[in-house]
C-alpha cells in the first residue's frame, strides 16, 4: 500500500496511509483542488482527478482542463526525496557522544569506560538502522561513534596493559610505576635541555 | 600529578592529552593554564556543556530562546577535536600542546 502525500498552502503534508487520507478528505482538510501524490503516479494531481480517491469527495470538482502546475515535485519526481529523512536514532547520537568522550580520555584508563557504551550503542543503532520495517537514520553517526569507541577503548586497554605489565615487572606498588614513568620523563627532558644547550652554544660560537 | 602515560611512553599526544591538567586548572580558576593545556576541552566544558544543556531544555520547552539541537553540532565537536589533536602535534602549534611538552621547548 503506497503512502499518500498532499499539498496544502504551499506545504507538503504526509506521508499518510489511505485510510488517514480519506479521513482528512472527509473532514474537509483536503479539497478537490489540492494536489495529491502517491508512489506510482506519474505526477501530482488535484484530488478531483485522482479516481480512486474522488469517490470520497462530496464536492463537485471544477472542470478545469490541465492539472495546475505542481509547486511540488516535478512530474515523475519522487516525494520520497522531500519526505522528511527519518529522524536520527538517539542511540546513534549517544554512540557518537560516548565515542568522542572515549577519544578524549583514551590514554587514561577512563577511555574504555566511555568506549564500551560507545560500541554497544553503536552496534544497537546499526541494527535498528538496518531494520527495514522501522526506518530510522543516523548511520554515519553510528559508524563514527563505533570507530571512536573502538579506538578509544583500544588505546586505553593498551595503556592498562602496559601498566599492569610494569606493575608485575617492577615488583612494587602503583606509585612506583608513576615514579618510573616520571623518572623517564625527566630524563628525556634533561636530554632535550642538554641538546638545546648544545645548539645554543653552537649558535653563539657561530656569532 | 600523574603524567600522561601515552605521552611519556611514545611521545605521542592522544586527543585528550593535558585534559586532566586543564580540568585541574579550571577548578582552580586558572583560565590561561587551562586553555594552554587543552583548549578544546576547556571550550567544550565552559561553552559547549551549558549550550547542550540549554538545547536539551529546549526540547522540553520549545518556546525558550536559543538554538535548537542539531546533530551537526556533534559532528562539529568531533571534527574540531580531531583537527585540534593533529594540529598541536605540529611544530607551529606548540602553544596548544599540554605543559609537559611546552616545558621541553
Amino acid at each position: 500500500m503506497g503512502e499518500w502525500y498532499y499539498g496544502k498552502g504551499g506545504q507538503q503534508e504526509g506521508p499518510f496511509d489511505e485510510v488517514t487520507l480519506r479521513q482528512r478528505i472527509a473532514a474537509g482538510q483536503v479539497s478537490p483542488t489540492d494536489l495529491v501524490w502517491r508512489e506510482g503516479m506519474a505526477e501530482w494531481l488535484p484530488l478531483s482527478q485522482v479516481a480512486e480517491l474522488s469517490s470520497s469527495s462530496s464536492v463537485v470538482a471544477p472542470s478545469s482542463g490541465a492539472a495546475p502546475a505542481s509547486p511540488y515535485a516535478p512530474p515523475g519526481g519522487n516525494p520520497a526525496l522531500y519526505a522528511a529523512a527519518p529522524a536520527t536514532s538517539g542511540l546513534a547520537i549517544a554512540s557518537l557522544v560516548c565515542g568522542i568522550l572515549a577519544l578524549v580520555s583514551s590514554c587514561m584508563y577512563v577511555g574504555i569506560l566511555f568506549g564500551i557504551p560507545a560500541v554497544i550503542c553503536g552496534h544497537m543503532a546499526m541494527k535498528k538502522i538496518a531494520d527495514p520495517q522501522d526506518p530510522v537514520g543516523g548511520k554515519g553517526m553510528a559508524l563514527a561513534g563505533l570507530i571512536c569507541g573502538y579506538i578509544g577503548s583500544l588505546v586505553s586497554l593498551v595503556i592498562i596493559g602496559v601498566v599492569v605489565f610494569a606493575l608485575n615487572a617492577t615488583d612494587g606498588g602503583f606509585s612506583k610505576i608513576i615514579e618510573e614513568v616520571e623518572r623517564q620523563q625527566s630524563e628525556n627532558q634533561e636530554q632535550i635541555e642538554e641538546s638545546q644547550r648544545q645548539v645554543e652554544d653552537a649558535g653563539e660560537d657561530a656569532h | 600529578m600523574p603524567s600522561c602515560p601515552l605521552l611519556s611512553l611514545t611521545g605521542f599526544q592522544c586527543p585528550g592529552c593535558g585534559g586532566t591538567r586543564a580540568a585541574d586548572a579550571l577548578v582552580h580558576f586558572r583560565w590561561i593554564d587551562a586553555l594552554g593545556n587543552h583548549a578544546w576541552f576547556v571550550l567544550v566544558v565552559l561553552i559547549g556543556l551549558p549550550v547542550i544543556f540549554w538545547m536539551a531544555l529546549k526540547e522540553k520547552y520549545p518556546t525558550i530562546p536559543g538554538p535548537r539541537f542539531h546533530e551537526n553540532w556533534l559532528w562539529f565537536c568531533l571534527v574540531s577535536l580531531l583537527i585540534f589533536a593533529v594540529l598541536r602535534s605540529m611544530e607551529p602549534f606548540q602553544w596548544l600542546a599540554p605543559d609537559p611538552i611546552k616545558s621541553e621547548n
